[in-house]
């Protein structure tokens, strides 16, 4: 049963469902495919995240200087507000002058 | 997290009323599986809003499949007389998890905000800990 799908058009990438362990991997993944370009995580179809998925988000935000989290659903705040975290993964990109 | 996680002495503050388990291997699908087992149990208790107690479980799981050196683990789900529930994972590793600091200080913040109290034992015969965490139902405690 797979309990994350991903989904992805052009430089969107969409989580719909369980952000846990299983998804770690294939989230980098998909994001590793699109390296170096500027990415939007869409999280609006996220109904379940640990601190598992956060690791996901923050890894996420490290390997890819260009990439924005974006549209985080309610447990994905409520997450991020309880971890502290809302600034390291909704903060604006570092602007490098890759493009 | 670690035995300084919450309160050290388990377990049980009342009579348990119904008890579920369930033996999970220790493979990144864990943390599923626990959540689909506790919502099941949770759902036959007529439990109302399951989710907080859903996101502790996943939580402890994870951690235990992350840290413990150990090929499965024992999931265990009390309810008490209160209907409070107190939750066991149980795994063959007695060492307390001290590796990846970070992920292990969300873990303890997550469980903090979440579980009435949590914290971790060694089994009596030594050759495995449990992960335990305490919480009361939802709507009864915003009835008191």
């Amino acid at each position: 049963v797979e309990s994350l799908r991903i989904e992805r058009a052009h430089q969107r990438v969409w989580l719909h469902g369980e952000l846990d362990l299983a998804a770690f991997d294939d989230v980098l993944h998909t994001l590793a495919e699109l390296d170096g370009q500027t990415i939007l995580l869409d999280l609006a179809g996220v109904t379940f995240i640990d601190s598992t998925g956060l690791r996901t988000l923050m890894a996420a935000r490290r390997d890819h200087a260009q990439l924005s989290v974006v549209n985080p659903s309610g447990v994905v705040v409520r997450l991020l507000d309880m971890t502290g975290t809302s600034e390291l993964v909704l903060g604006e990109p570092k602007t490098n002058g890759a493009t | 997290m670690s035995v300084s996680g919450g309160t050290t002495t388990a377990m049980h503050l009342g009579p348990v009323l119904d008890q579920a388990a369930v033996v999970l291997a220790t493979t990144v699908d864990a943390p599923r599986q626990a959540r689909a087992f506790v919502r099941e149990t949770l759902a036959r208790w007529d439990w109302s809003s399951t989710e907080p107690a859903v996101l502790m479980v996943s939580e402890a799981v994870a951690e235990t499949v992350l840290t413990a050196d150990s090929a499965r683990l024992v999931l265990t789900v009390h309810l008490h007389a209160d209907r409070s529930i107190e939750v066991h994972v149980h795994d063959d590793d007695p060492t307390p998890a001290t590796a990846s600091p970070r992920h292990s200080d969300y873990t303890r913040r997550v469980l903090d905000d979440v579980a009435d109290d949590w914290g971790v034992v060694r089994t009596e015969d030594d050759a495995g800990k449990i992960v335990w965490l305490r919480l009361a139902e939802p709507r009864r405690a915003e009835l008191r």
